[in-house]
């Protein structure tokens, strides 16, 4: 029982990364995916891995699970129906939504808005009502209960939801319509806002609440499925399934509480990009993923991925705790075209898998961005242990239709191909690091995802960000970065109270049992005593403000002026990142417990440092075309590249999943993890 | 020349055959129309008629000869386009663009095919070309040539995606291709640059601004323009020239111009909240442009606490005015000035910090502007700038030939009161065009009111609204700068609703500038309504609530709640959504936290949305409890006229608010009103408007409309009485049947739809006095 495989499946390819504790050696495997029951493709990329490297299925001891099951379904709409109730008065809560129309000015001509996951049809309204201070004004009127839950029934309600006002503060009259539909049917599964996420903003919280009742019977179904999959070619690793931000829970948790694995493979992406930035010795960087259809980017300090509390999916916000990535629509499958208006665009519409770039021969005949790395040259028409040959005749094809468009030979175009989607990649690195008052060039750039490694050393010369680190493999970093998660949940209540008016025992009481909820949780994941590691947070904002942030809080040293030390930690930070600080009173919102479970990670292995020379490496010459002409430039096997071994550039290192490009006057260093640092030539 | 001939290399048929063929399509029909070689009917022309009309291809000489006459003529000063063409039985038909010196014509050529349509497209061109040359005359060749510059012409270049070769024309050599490859692709970069730097500019700002109405809802607009002070990216244009008009700056590194005074920028702001702030840009000591944002301050003084009084008589009673003044001079801020200033506000703190984060956003900009110019070089920047403005120019001149009607239109609408007893007030737009420029009239509009609900239009901001109410209408591609201004033309009447004379109160324009976008879309809509939508809500519903509570504690709460969007060609209008774009409601939770009152009741009001095949969203109905004494304010309107429906569609419900005190009794409240009494166990209803609704309602799928009753969107009655559909049962099955047969006979028995449906205009209610 020594390897630990990491799967992390995506839109086009399930990616599987195995990881041999004893020899410290990594196999990689992609394979197509199969969204209609995306454990297919696992399976067939299991079998294929078992046949490949021999290795027994009993060796494999824990396999962790990066999915999109839940997001498909929320994007396709093809969830349950779910019934919901709430307080009376408010049963249009997600019809009107937040009242908000995009930008700009008339942007609510075009639109699109979807109807509510859960149905006004199946939306009731219930007499009762708790006010903000969590009190009773109206009592739960449990007649007028019961026969919504019944009308919910017989309309065909799949699982009930319980969404009342101010439930955050008083869960009462959501615990009792609970213990009403079981009197009425058993079965039935019911969600309580007060669970899932008791925070106040009750548009925010009933939308999680109903999401996660829409996607969880189709994700349940889902993970049974694989289990039993799992268990018919003998496969019984402990399978964990990774969340959002990045924390890994069981499947059992994951059946329950499925919205928060929305964005589960991007999370896996940045803490593997957190992981190696670390290991090379620059835990400030930006993580640069780039796909096939966007370009997600990230903020990573102290060696930490940034955690948000809001995001989105499609037109959703969702607050659950996620990494946070910033996405442009920008990625080797963008389609460039010129509009009547003469200009040369970039995206966002995208080739995707199907039909693809022009050079994958699978019938597409747009240029992208791809097809134009094929013509300068960058990306070789044979890829290493790829079984895919890329077209470059197609590929020139393609790019000549924007090129004959804009008057320029092939090349030229191409190469503003390739400008126009890096200054596009750039803004968003900019802008994850000024919106937060920080400068990009004070950060190293880990390029990563199928296309980051092609583009990543030009993006770290518009950004400044240096070095530029490739890690050893940069297609499948998600799947790495599964193997380095902990299990991890987080348990919130809302509790807004004037600094100065809070009581610090009932702050204790709260934080307490927050604690308790964690290491209840922790234990059921089958973490040992010993292995739970908590941490308490308050989100603190000045007095009626519309935005929180979350600091660390001591449950054990609350009293003497403890409260007062936090007022004026918030006034620092708030220093730090907004630009001012202010005398106004200073309010709690909510208190959170956050549990971690710490699980055996693994160890890459550390190579023994050889020389400069990297001509061992050198497969062959390709033609590639930099600053405005052609010339040979070395072609390296990065499976060849040994540490200490330096690489002028230009040249193109392949491997696997990933092609890296060094450009003119850089250097790339393999440092002793084998990833590859590429700095400018006069820094080095 | 090095590239006589440019369709050969540049442009495959099959290329601009791939071009917006509906667009095409459409201008085509115009064009062809105007130039009378079709009759009224928007058919495409058929090809002999465009043949025998045009200049006969076999007349053109060889195209070696063209060209080298335009050189000839015109110099280093002329480009060409192929704007449009099309195919038709044989025959290749093209409309060229002729540009020399700065002026263009437009003409069309054809050619037959003979099975080789690319030289068909090449011997249309040609003639097009000639077509233009004619139309210039000989004196412009004369100016052109005097004016033949011994510098060469900048190669940025309009990349027009068509004939393009000559448009650089360089004499006496050519550039070197290398170059020009960096030109056309730095245009680009130039701009996604400039896009970015103005996201900058907002990420700052929202980093360091302080009110929820600039951080949360985002009240604020950034832009970046060039030199001459026009717009290149942002949201809003082109009053840089009016504020520095007013007072003659000499502009130095490191000022920075501050002013909130509507009537010393030509309404570039149009109420005293906005404070704007100005910042010249310097690359090496050369001014290369502006970068400028405006936001609005939680409160700048006067009466009421926000600084927007529905009473008052003039600007003098709504609080402080700044004229344009520098706030920083060479990088050293003018402290007395900031005092004084602060010293006139109810949120001094607040504003402080606000204005400090638009200084702060207009420097970065400023800072993203110059690393530009270093970057891709100074000159090359000015130019980009001018190919930026260019693009969105001739983006716009086709938007204006499809979409506006030759002949003069007219419509009209109403803000229906003034907060101080007057009204209604009409606004009147009319709209033509002629060749390829937009007339834009309000002549006809109420002379301005006594109370405070004039919009003082600023002739740059109301282009800007047309251009972006006709980007999102027909083409919302298409990017958006000041460069179509110079196809605008505007009228508005002095002393009017839209142009008021000083000191016209002005705070609580919102109205009548929400109406104005009902009007707008009215007037655009008479040539393509089916792509355009009917009136919304209407009006910017506002809730203030201002006391002292129990404990002591002064609270004031503003709140702008939200109404019906109209039915539009994509679908129905959303049911009590923001028409203005990005502002959120505010949660009950949230409301209930902070003040005192309970929400009792906030969804949707059923059948408020005008019917139709896609109807108008539903206004909406907020009841508040009142939990403490205390005074509230009110501004909305719609109350008297409602917003109409287009091409069948009906139109929407007026707004209404009630005072229902503790005892019982039920009072109306006007549209606008300040400090009204309240007391605790009060209850205020506030019901806003719905939309008007687009297309027949005996169109809409019955599915969607038993969905509506379903949900309780809509009554039974009005799915009966308004959409002819009968539903049975419990589960509200369309009876098919019966549906059929009573819109069959609803069918016969009505009378033909007109474009639009007004409604009835209510009557003023006879208000009781509250307070």
């Amino acid at each position: 029982m020594t390897s630990r495989l990491g799967i992390d499946v995506g839109g086009t390819f399930t990616d599987l990364l195995l990881f041999d504790e004893r020899s410290g050696a990594i196999r990689l495997l992609k394979t197509p995916s199969t969204p209609a029951d995306q454990s297919v493709g696992i399976l067939d990329g299991i079998q294929q891995l078992i046949e490949e490297t021999g290795i027994a299925a009993s060796e494999v001891a824990a396999l962790l699970h990066g999915t999109t099951v839940s997001t498909n379904i929320v994007l396709e709409e093809k969830g349950a129906k779910v019934g919901l109730l709430v307080t009376e008065g408010f049963e249009q809560v997600l019809h009107l939504a937040r009242s908000q129309t995009p930008g700009p000015l008339a942007g609510w001509i075009i639109m699109q808005k979807p109807d509510p996951l859960a149905d006004l049809e199946l939306t009731r309204g219930i007499r009762e009502r708790i006010n903000a201070r969590g009190d009773v004004v109206t009592p739960l009127d449990e007649a007028s209960a019961r026969q919504a839950v019944r009308e919910l029934i017989e309309l065909g309600a799949e699982s009930i939801t319980v969404s009342l006002l101010h439930s955050y503060a008083n869960p009462q009259h959501e615990q009792r319509i609970k213990a009403i539909v079981e009197e009425i049917e058993p079965e039935m599964p019911v969600s309580l806002s007060s669970e899932i996420l008791p925070e106040f903003r009750e548009y925010e919280r009933t939308l999680v609440t109903v999401m996660n009742a829409y996607v969880r019977p189709s994700m349940r179904r889902y993970l049974s499925g694989f289990e039993e999959k799992l268990h018919r070619v003998q496969f019984q690793p402990s399978v964990n399934i990774v969340r959002s931000d990045g924390g890994l829970m069981s499947v059992e948790r994951a059946s329950q509480s499925p919205v928060h694995t929305m964005l589960s493979g991007p999370a896996g992406g940045v803490s593997g990009a957190a992981f190696m930035a670390t290991l090379a010795g620059y835990p400030r960087a930006l993580g640069f993923d780039m796909g096939g259809t966007s370009t997600d980017v990230s903020l990573i300090q102290d060696g930490k991925p940034t955690i948000s509390r809001q995001t989105s999916i499609g037109y959703y916000p969702i607050k659950v705790p996620s990494v946070d990535v910033h996405s442009v629509g920008a990625g080797g499958g963008s389609i460039a075209h010129v509009p009547m208006t003469g200009a040369l665009r970039v995206g966002p519409q995208s080739a995707g898998a199907v039909p693809g770039p022009a050079c994958y021969g699978k019938g597409g005949d747009q240029p992208t961005v791809t097809d134009a790395n094929v013509v300068l040259g960058r990306l070789p028409p044979q890829l290493l242990g790829g079984k895919m040959l890329l077209d470059a005749k197609a590929a020139e094809e393609a790019v000549g239709k924007v090129a004959r468009a804009l008057s320029l030979d092939v090349h030229q175009a191409a190469q503003g191909i390739l400008d126009i989607v890096n200054e596009n990649m750039f803004g968003a690195l900019r802008l994850v690091t000024v919106q937060k008052g920080l400068d990009p060039r004070d950060f190293a750039l880990v390029a990563f995802g199928g296309a980051g490694p092609l583009h990543g050393n030009a993006m770290g010369m518009l950004a400044g960000c240096y070095p530029t680190i490739v890690p050893p493999t940069p297609g499948v970093l998600s799947a790495l970065g599964f193997l380095y998660s902990d299990v991890k949940n987080e348990f919130a209540q809302t509790f807004v109270r004037n600094i100065d008016d809070a009581d610090v025992s009932q702050i204790g009481e709260i934080l307490s049992k927050l604690g308790r909820d964690a290491r209840t949780w922790l234990g059921e994941e089958g973490i040992d005593e010993s292995q739970q590691r908590l941490s308490y947070e308050a989100d603190v904002r000045y007095f009626r403000q519309g935005y929180e942030f979350s600091l660390e809080i001591d449950p054990n040293r609350l009293g003497g002026g403890a409260l007062h030390e936090l007022a004026a930690r918030f006034g620092l930070a708030h220093e730090r990142i907004y630009g001012f600080k202010l005398d106004q009173p200073v309010e709690l919102v909510n208190l959170r417990a956050v549990g971690v479970g710490a699980v055996q990670k693994i160890n890459l292995p550390k190579f023994e440092k050889e020389g400069p020379d990297a001509a061992a490496a050198v497969v062959e010459q390709h033609r590639a075309y930099f600053d405005g002409s052609f010339s040979s430039v070395n072609v390296y096997d990065r499976t060849r590249l040994r540490t200490g071994n330096r690489i002028r550039g230009p040249a193109i290192v392949i491997q696997m999943d990933a092609t890296t490009v060094i450009h003119p006057n850089h250097t790339g260093e393999v440092d002793e993890y084998l990833n590859i640092l590429i700095r400018p030539d006069q820094a080095s | 020349m090095t590239n006589l001939s440019p369709l050969s290399s540049a442009v495959t048929f099959d290329d601009l055959l791939k071009a917006n063929k509906k667009q095409f399509d459409q201008i085509f029909t115009a064009q062809t129309k105007e130039l009378g070689l079709i009759g009224a009917s928007r058919l495409p022309p058929m090809s002999a008629d465009l043949v025998s009309a045009s200049v006969s291809s076999e007349a053109v000489g060889q195209p070696l000869d063209l060209y080298a006459m335009l050189n000839d003529r015109f110099g280093s000063r002329w480009s060409s386009e192929v704007v449009e063409h099309k195919t038709e039985r044989g025959s290749v038909t093209v409309l060229c663009k002729l540009t020399v010196n700065g002026s263009s014509k437009m003409q069309f050529g054809s050619a037959r095919a003979n099975g080789d349509e690319g030289a068909a497209l090449r011997r249309a061109t040609e003639v097009a070309l000639r077509n233009c040359v004619d139309m210039f005359g000989d004196n412009t060749a004369t100016e052109a040539r005097a004016e033949l510059p011994a510098v060469t012409r900048p190669s940025v270049g309009r990349a027009s995606g068509a004939v393009r070769g000559q448009e650089m024309a360089v004499p006496p050599t050519p550039r070197p291709k290398e170059s020009r490859r960096l030109d056309t692709v730095s245009l680009d970069l130039i701009e996604n640059a400039l896009r970015n730097a103005r996201h900058e500019m907002d990420a700052v700002l929202f980093r360091s601004a302080m009110s929820p109405v600039i951080r949360e809802q985002h009240d604020e607009f950034p832009m970046i323009t060039d030199a001459q002070g026009r717009m290149i990216v942002g949201q809003f244009g082109s009053y840089v020239a009016n504020m520095l008009a007013e007072r003659n700056f000499d502009l130095e590194p490191g000022d920075v111009i501050l002013q909130s005074d509507p009537y010393k920028c030509g309404g570039a702001i149009s109420h005293i909240n906005d404070w704007m702030v100005l910042v010249p840009v310097f690359h090496q000591g050369d001014l290369v442009g502006f970068t400028s944002m405006f936001g609005h301050m939680m409160d700048v003084g006067g009466s009421v606490p926000g600084s927007m009084p529905t009473a008052a008589a003039s600007i003098f009673g709504e609080g402080l005015r700044i004229p344009p003044i520098k706030l920083y001079e060479r990088g050293v801020i003018n402290k007395a000035v900031l005092d004084l200033i602060m010293n006139n506000t109810r949120t001094p703190e607040m504003n402080y910090s606000d204005l400090m984060a638009i200084v702060a956003g207009c420097r970065a900009g400023e800072k993203r502007v110059v690393e530009i110019c270093g970057r891709f070089g100074r000159d090359t920047y000015r130019q980009a700038c001018d190919a930026l403005l260019d693009r969105t120019n001739r983006a716009m001149r086709k938007l204006i030939v499809q979409n506006l009607p030759e002949e003069p239109k007219s419509f009209e609408d109403y803000v229906d009161d003034d907060g101080r007893g007057n009204g209604p007030f009409k606004m009147k737009l009319t709209v033509w065009r002629e060749g390829d420029n937009a007339y834009f009239d309000w002549t006809g509009t109420a002379p301005q009111a006594p109370g405070p609900i004039n919009f003082y239009l600023h002739e740059g901001m109301f282009k800007m609204f047309i251009g972006v109410y006709m980007i999102m209408v027909f083409d919302p591609q298409i990017l958006f700068n000041d460069g179509f201004y110079d196809l605008i033309h505007v009228t508005m009447p002095k002393g009017s609703l839209v142009q008021p004379d000083f000191p016209a109160p002005l705070g609580c324009r919102t109205h009548t500038l929400s109406r104005q976008f009902d009007v707008l879309g009215g007037a655009l809509s008479y040539n393509a309504p089916e792509m355009a939508t009917a009136a919304g809500y209407g009006s910017s519903p506002h809730f203030l609530y201002s006391g002292v509570d129990k404990a002591g504690r002064p609270f004031q709460l503003m709140e702008i709640l939200y109404g019906g969007i109209p039915g539009r060609p994509i679908g129905d209008g959303m049911d009590g959504h923001s028409w203005w774009p990005l502002f959120e409601n505010i949660p009950s939770e949230y409301l209930e936290t902070y003040y005192p009152l309970l929400i009792e009741h906030y969804s949707s009001i059923p059948d408020t949305g005008g019917a139709g095949k896609h109807r108008g969203g539903n206004g909406v109905e907020k009841v508040y409890l009142l939990l403490e004494e205390g005074e509230i304010s009110i501004h909305d309107d719609r109350h008297l006229t409602p917003p109409w429906g287009i091409l069948g569609g009906r139109p929407g419900t007026c707004s209404e608010k009630w005072l229902v005190r503790k005892d019982g009794t039920r009072q109306p409240l006007p549209a606008k009103a300040d400090n009204v009494r309240v007391h605790a166990g009060d209850r205020v209803i506030f019901r806003t408007a719905g939309g008007g609704g687009w297309g027949d309602p005996l169109e809409r799928d019955p599915q969607r409309t038993r969905n509506d009753v379903a949900r309780k969107l809509m009554s039974e009655a009005k799915a009966r009485q308004e959409y002819g559909v009968v539903l049975s049962g419990s589960g509200l099955d369309v009876d098919r049947r019966a549906t059929d047969e009573l819109r069959d006979s609803m069918r016969r028995n009505r009378k033909p739809a007109k474009l639009f449906d007004f409604g009835e205009r209510k009557a003023a209610p006879r208000t009781a006095h509250v307070g």
